[in-house]
């Protein structure tokens, strides 16, 4: 993943879904339906496939079990979003506002 | 705690070995894991999870590296273009010749080396049978070039000619795998060497 590059679908949501809290593949899975509102429903393939891309990638990073004990699952490993996963992921959120921007600006247009 | 394993888990762990070894190794348990708990979630139903299990069979086989590199594809597309020329001037030369070619072992040998020089090209397996798909593709279109050169369909429709298709590929993949077998064994054997 390059500098500058935009992200894959998968890659944008599970960035949102680390932004908030360490989580685990399962856990992850479960969130990006929710904030995709179901519209992206990952497998385990894609994934697992999309993490190994994002960690070699530096963006996220694996982590030894929950910062919350109630929650730690010792089978499970756990992944925290990078200072440069963080970065990568407001600037495709900026690039997405930029985006809708002109989109809304066009439709105020043709609507007028 | 155990978790019962059904018949839809056994599937999934079929469809895992599309995934690399290395991969596998690293996360098959975890994926397992996800999926068993997708499988126990009542939210999930069974038809969005045959739909999980399908999406993710497609990305373990179209993971980019099992695609043949832009380079590989016009080199066996060039060797298959070579091959119309070939069969193109054999007909032009001794017009009625072209049958007697097609069936004689001309292609299995030809199929061998094909397989054989892309898995040694790749180092893979997969290589070899790309190019063998690449080469027997381009070189099929020889009946439509002999149709619009000299007129000559030897099949009686589009059916027949699909059925001949389907056998010529038939009689082309035994070899193709053969050489790619070769190819790729040959490629970890000057690995080992260097």
């Amino acid at each position: 993943m390059r500098p500058g590059t935009s992200l894959t679908t998968s890659a944008f949501y599970i960035l949102l879904s680390l932004s908030n809290q360490d989580r685990h593949g399962y856990e992850i899975l479960k969130d990006v339906m929710l904030s995709s509102a179901g519209r992206v429903m990952m497998g385990p393939g894609i994934l697992y496939t999309t993490l190994k891309r994002l960690l070699e990638a530096g963006l996220i990073v694996e982590v030894e079990g929950h910062a919350d004990a109630d929650r730690d699952d010792s089978r499970r490993r756990y992944y925290r979003l990078t200072h440069q996963g963080r970065s990568a992921l407001a600037s495709e959120l900026e690039r997405m506002e930029q985006a809708l921007k002109v989109a809304r600006t066009r439709r105020l247009h043709s609507a007028r | 705690m155990t978790f019962p394993v059904s018949s839809l888990e056994r599937v999934y762990g079929l469809i895992l070995l599309a995934y690399p070894r290395t991969f596998r190794d690293q996360y098959e348990r975890e994926m397992r894991l996800v999926f068993r708990e997708l499988l126990r979630d009542p939210k999930v139903g069974r038809i969005q999870l045959v739909g999980i299990m399908l999406r993710d069979l497609a990305h373990g086989l179209a993971r980019p590296e099992r695609l043949p590199s832009r380079a590989l594809v016009v080199r066996s597309s060039m060797y298959g273009l070579i091959i119309i020329a070939f069969s193109l001037a054999a007909q032009g030369l001794h017009p009625g010749a072209y049958i007697g070619v097609s069936v004689t072992p001309v292609p299995f040998i030809a199929f061998t080396a094909a397989g054989f020089w892309g898995a040694r090209r790749t180092d893979t397996f997969t290589g070899g049978m790309w190019t063998c798909l690449i080469i027997g593709l381009v070189s099929s279109t020889t009946v439509l070039w002999d149709k619009l050169l000299f007129g000559i369909f030897p099949f009686y429709d589009a059916w027949s000619f699909l059925l001949g298709l389907l056998m010529a590929a038939g009689f082309c993949i035994v070899p193709g795998i053969i050489g790619s077998i070769a190819g790729a064994a040959a490629s970890r054997d000057r690995a080992t060497r260097v």
